[in-house]
């Protein structure tokens, strides 16, 4: 039956590199282990000639081996990689088939806790953006033209050379008033928050808050709560100009301008000159124009008057008196004229019924009249028998004899 | 405030002040005296900010020296 079974059971057989590369396969297909991070105390550290460092990682009860490789190894790898260092490395884990064991390859290592720095760095954030220190609402603007600037940066520093030389070349009316702090290490927050304090008394018209670039750990004291607490309390507008365009801390939220450097923070401090120089040109060009409008609605003005004037000359006047009289005059010829015609029609008028009344138009026709002694006889019984009588007709006159 | 930073509120007096001469020419009617008058100021005030510019130094205190002094 033994036999059977031991016959029968088709037992496989596995190569050590079989194993190896099984394993090995494995352990690339898990997720978690091709980016993690380890915590662990540092041991058995080694740098061969070829230039990687091999240590142990280990902790109370186990132990794995550990490798940079020379490309990843810098000087701040290597000087936290020293025999009892807690730290926390970064990398993947893999199979090194040919020895049959596994390894940490990494690829970033920080102090032991770090990771819990950033987690309370986040929640400090949290906790101030609730209290609304960050509220844009906060934000106040820049004053355009500021008479005096102060400054909270390390004395020694590159970066207030460059703020210095930025003021110069903009706008070098501005008073620089420099409030010196240290601004690295554990004793830097307590150091800028006097500093900034000193400059509040004063009430610049801004303040500028700056440092030059350097690791997370050298900005770190622009993450201190009381700092930044601080920045928010200022009583003039303030520009955080603090590392470089990547780097970002809280003092940045609480400033009311965020500037990516300390350049940048003096360019957004101050106008440029040519800016206002060009600004004054504007305005001198305006100043003549409104020069040249006034002056010529004055002589407008001036014209209108002068002509109102002349229509009240002593000549003129005569000139309208005479005119006046002309009219008269035309108008007193025009009414005698009218007269005359008037008086002519009535004449000729009576002369046509005079000459329609002349007797010689009558006896034209036949008729005569007699006449006894020059007296007109109008009627038979006037007459007599023998007496003489004329008859006048309209040729001549005959006498005759009354029967 | 010291005497030097009330000569630095020339600048920005100075040319707020011929902001309101130009304003007051371009939208109040004046009369040719008074057109005259500001005219006059505005050209000074002008050259007035002008060499102001062009002669201005960055003037640095350090308050540190200034508190031990």
């Amino acid at each position: 039956m033994e036999q059977f079974s031991l016959f029968d059971n088709q037992e496989k057989i596995f190569t050590v590199s079989d194993i190896n590369s099984l394993v090995a396969g494995m352990v690339r297909s898990i997720p978690d282990f091709q980016d993690c991070w380890v915590a662990g105390e540092v041991s058995k550290v080694s740098v061969p000639t070829s230039g990687h460092c091999y240590f142990t990682l280990k902790d109370n009860s186990s132990e794995m081996k550990a490798v940079v490789w020379r490309s990843n190894l810098n000087t701040k790898i290597r000087g936290l990689l020293t025999q009892g260092n807690a730290i926390e490395a970064h990398g993947y884990l893999s199979v090194y088939e040919r020895g049959g064991y596994y390894q940490l390859t990494i690829d970033a290592v920080r102090p032991k806790g770090r990771g819990n720095i950033y987690e309370e760095l986040e929640m400090l954030r949290k906790k101030l953006a609730a209290e609304g220190l960050f509220d844009d609402e906060r934000k106040r603007p820049l004053p355009r033209i500021p008479r005096t600037i102060g400054i909270v940066t390390s004395p020694s520093g590159a970066a207030l050379q460059d703020i210095l030389n930025t003021l110069r070349g903009r706008w070098p009316l501005a008073e620089v008033w420099l409030s010196p702090a240290s601004v690295q290490g554990d004793g830097a927050p307590p150091e800028i928050i006097s500093s900034l304090l000193r400059l509040y008394e004063m009430k610049p018209d801004v303040i500028i808050l700056a440092r030059g670039g350097g690791s997370a750990e050298d900005l770190w004291c622009f993450n201190d709560e009381a700092l930044v607490r601080t920045v928010a309390a200022s009583p003039v507008p303030l520009i955080t100009g603090v590392g470089h365009e990547v780097d970002f801390t809280l003092v940045d939220y609480a400033s009311d301008v965020r500037a990516p450097t300390p350049t940048g923070a003096a360019v957004r401090a101050v106008p440029s000159r040519e800016d206002v120089l060009s600004e004054l040109r504007q305005l001198d060009q305006r100043l003549d124009w409104a020069m040249d409008s006034t002056l010529q609605q004055q002589w407008q003005a001036l014209d209108i008057l002068e002509k109102r004037l002349l229509t009240r000359s002593p000549e003129n006047m005569i000139q309208n008196e005479k005119r006046a009289l002309d009219q008269l005059i035309a108008r007193l010829n025009v009414l005698q004229q009218n007269y005359f015609r008037m008086k002519n029609n009535a004449l000729d008028n009576l002369e046509k019924r005079l000459l329609a009344l002349n007797p010689e138009n009558i006896m034209k026709r036949g008729y005569a009249f007699v006449r006894r002694e020059d007296k007109i006889i109008t009627s038979a019984n006037d007459l007599s028998e023998g007496e003489r009588i004329s008859i006048r007709f309209v040729d001549g006159e005959k006498t005759a004899v009354v029967e | 405030m010291n005497e030097e930073t009330e000569n630095k509120e020339t600048f920005e007096s100075t040319y707020k002040k011929l902001d309101e001469i130009v304003n007051k020419m371009e939208k109040e009617s004046l009369d040719l005296e008074a057109a005259l008058k500001a005219f006059e100021e505005g050209k000074k005030t002008v050259e007035q900010c002008r060499r102001t510019l062009e002669e201005a130094e960055l003037k640095l205190k350090d308050l540190r020296q200034t508190e031990q002094d």
